[in-house]
């Protein structure tokens, strides 16, 4: 240990006297760093407050032993180079499992040269790792960027492209340094300034994700462009993600299906309409000639049976057009009285059946019943009890039309609708509501009827099915069950 | 009068009217001739029409005639009950709903007359 008398320290070369003094110590003592002094034979003259607690008093020990472990400096030491040359070295080095930057700087000199050299230490073991993981995660971020089958380009608030992924520059047909720097006009649409749609303008006005449909001709195919923004701490927007998605198929077939439904718009007015006026034609015809008195029965029986058909074609056209709004256009459910829907359903159906002995039993009157509904409640009951009629077979045709609050959920009522028309089997049960099913193909009727029925019933949020009419355990029609939601 | 683009229905609805006894004084293809028909001081005091015609609809025939003849009935026969609906709004005395029976045309033109 040398010892020195000397109050301050100037740590340069040519330094005549320079001492270590208590003051100084005690200085670096109060310092958060590993702080030595160490003597020309690399030995250990000083060691602050942190190096004594974390490492033990190390004075008078070699410094390469306590902090190195070797036998002798290092060739790369560099403090070795300070005390041969004088000048300030700075080297990391792995001390046990740290990382320890040094950095040697002349403490003081004699004639022989540097005596002493101040060694100061950091531990940047945290700050190795923290920096590893950085580069890790960067290298992740890089790496799931370009494996993104989506194009995505990173964008300065001022339209210049920062970076771009491989699906980009696949997409663009050039090189990462033919695109990053360039303004994203420019690249993608080859503009001097933004387009019009751009959805990036979008962002920077309102700060929000935007997404827009761009196509040609301003990129090479369809895309759904989604433009965020990124904020720094200050709230300022410093770059904007566009991600690309490709829906040119999706959208070839939208236009495909535009074309079609246009085409079959077109075609379901030629029928409505057109046919409409011809089936008119037709039964002003049939009712001319029924006006006729001198008719033999056989002649007006088949005039009759052509009229029912006209009749059955035109209920095809018409819900197949009921249908097809169901299908295309949103409903407006509104509370309705059923018993006067039902008043009507019946009174249209006594015309209708006029020839035929009908009775509807109901107790579903005018103000006992308020359900969700439109107007096209009057085909649901129509064409359910119109069906029960239509096949029971002998006259008298007894339907009942029963209703109650649903047992299961209060908010709806039940409603029945019970023919004594013989029953419908299993297999048709279950088919009985599809798209052009009749379960007896020899009856008349529309085949669209209870499709119609059940499209309606579920617009409304109802339900529909049906059930077994049993007397005394034998099958003598049906129940049709709608539930429909009280209003 | 009746205004109705299909040849066939004006020649049944002509016939069934003759028919049940009342007189067609004119049967238009298209409102245009009618709006003229009109124009030209003929009278009549009903008018049967289609809706949906070449070049001027029912409902625009029928708000053209009126500026001559204000209170002049008219019964719509359309195949489109939404179409109906417009029509009743837009003050036509009634309508009907295609396919219809010979009888209900003749009821309707019944009611209105008297």
């Amino acid at each position: 240990m040398i010892e020195r008398e000397a109050k301050d320290i100037v740590p340069v070369h040519d330094n005549p006297a320079p001492v270590l003094s208590e003051d100084i110590k005690k200085g670096y003592d109060l310092i958060d760093r590993y702080i030595m002094i160490i003597n020309r034979d690399f030995r250990v003259e000083f060691c602050n407050m942190k190096v004594r607690n974390e490492m033990g008093d190390v004075t008078g020990r070699p410094c390469y032993e306590v902090f190195c472990l070797e036998i002798s400096p290092p060739a790369d030491c560099p403090l070795k180079k300070t005390m041969e040359f004088g000048s300030t070295n700075s080297k990391i080095v792995m001390c046990k499992d740290k990382h320890i930057h040094f950095f040697a700087q002349p403490f003081s000199s004699d004639k022989d040269g540097i005596s002493l050299a101040l060694l100061l230490a950091l531990d940047i073991t945290e700050m190795i790792k923290v920096g590893k993981k950085e580069r890790e995660s960067r290298e992740m971020l890089e790496s799931l960027f370009n494996s993104m089958a989506d194009p995505v380009t990173i964008h300065a608030p001022d339209y210049t492209i920062m970076d771009a992924n491989i699906s980009a520059l696949n997409l663009l047909g050039m090189k990462k340094e033919d695109v990053v720097g360039k303004k994203c006009h420019e690249i993608f649409h080859q503009q001097n300034s933004p387009i019009k749609r751009c959805p990036m303008r979008q962002t920077l006005l309102k700060g929000d994700v935007e997404k827009s449909l761009v196509g040609r001709p301003d990129l090479n195919g369809d895309y759904l462009v989604n433009t965020t923004p990124v904020f720094d701490k200050n709230g300022r927007i410093v770059r904007v993600l566009h991600s690309l998605k490709d829906v040119t198929e999706l959208k070839d077939m939208e236009r495909k299906l535009t074309r079609d439904n246009e085409r079959l718009l077109m075609f379901t007015d030629l029928i409505t309409h057109d046919m409409g006026n011809y089936s008119q034609g037709a039964l002003l015809a049939i009712d001319m000639l029924l006006a006729d008195e001198t008719l033999s029965p056989k002649q007006r029986r088949y005039l009759e049976m052509a009229r029912i058909q006209m009749q059955s074609a035109h209920q095809l056209l018409e819900n197949a057009k009921k249908l097809s709004r169901l299908y295309e256009e949103k409903i407006e459910i509104v509370p309705m009285d059923a018993g006067i829907v039902l008043m009507k359903v019946i009174s249209q159906l006594k015309k209708t059946y006029a020839s035929r002995n009908i009775r509807i039993n109901t107790e579903v009157k005018m103000g006992t019943h308020t359900v969700l509904a439109d107007e096209l409640l009057f085909d649901v009951f129509i064409n359910i009890i119109g069906n029960s009629i239509k096949y029971t077979p002998s006259d008298p045709a007894v339907v009942d039309v029963m209703a109650e609050v649903w047992e299961d959920d209060p908010s709806f009522y039940r409603f029945e609708v019970i023919d004594r028309a013989g029953g419908i089997s299993e297999e048709h049960k279950k088919s009985i509501f599809s798209r052009f099913e009749r379960y007896n193909r020899s009856s008349p009727g529309s085949g669209l009827g209870l499709t119609l029925v059940k499209k309606i019933v579920e617009n409304y949020g109802g339900k529909i099915w049906v059930e077994d009419f049993r007397v005394d355990g034998e099958v003598k029609g049906s129940v049709f069950v709608v539930l429909l939601k009280r209003g | 009068m009746v205004i109705e683009d299909d040849k066939v229905l004006r020649e049944l609805y002509s016939d069934m009217l003759s028919l049940a006894g009342m007189e067609v004084v004119a049967s238009m293809a298209s409102g245009l001739s009618a709006i003229e028909f009109i124009k030209d001081g003929n009278k009549v005091d009903l008018i049967i029409m289609d809706y949906r015609m070449p070049v001027l609809n029912g409902i625009a025939t029928m708000k053209e005639i009126r500026k001559f003849c204000p209170d002049i009935p008219v019964i719509f026969a359309t195949a489109d009950e939404v179409m109906g609906i417009t029509a009743l709004d837009a003050g036509a005395a009634a309508v009907l709903v295609k396919p219809f029976a010979m009888e209900q045309l003749i009821n309707a033109v019944k009611k209105l007359k008297k």
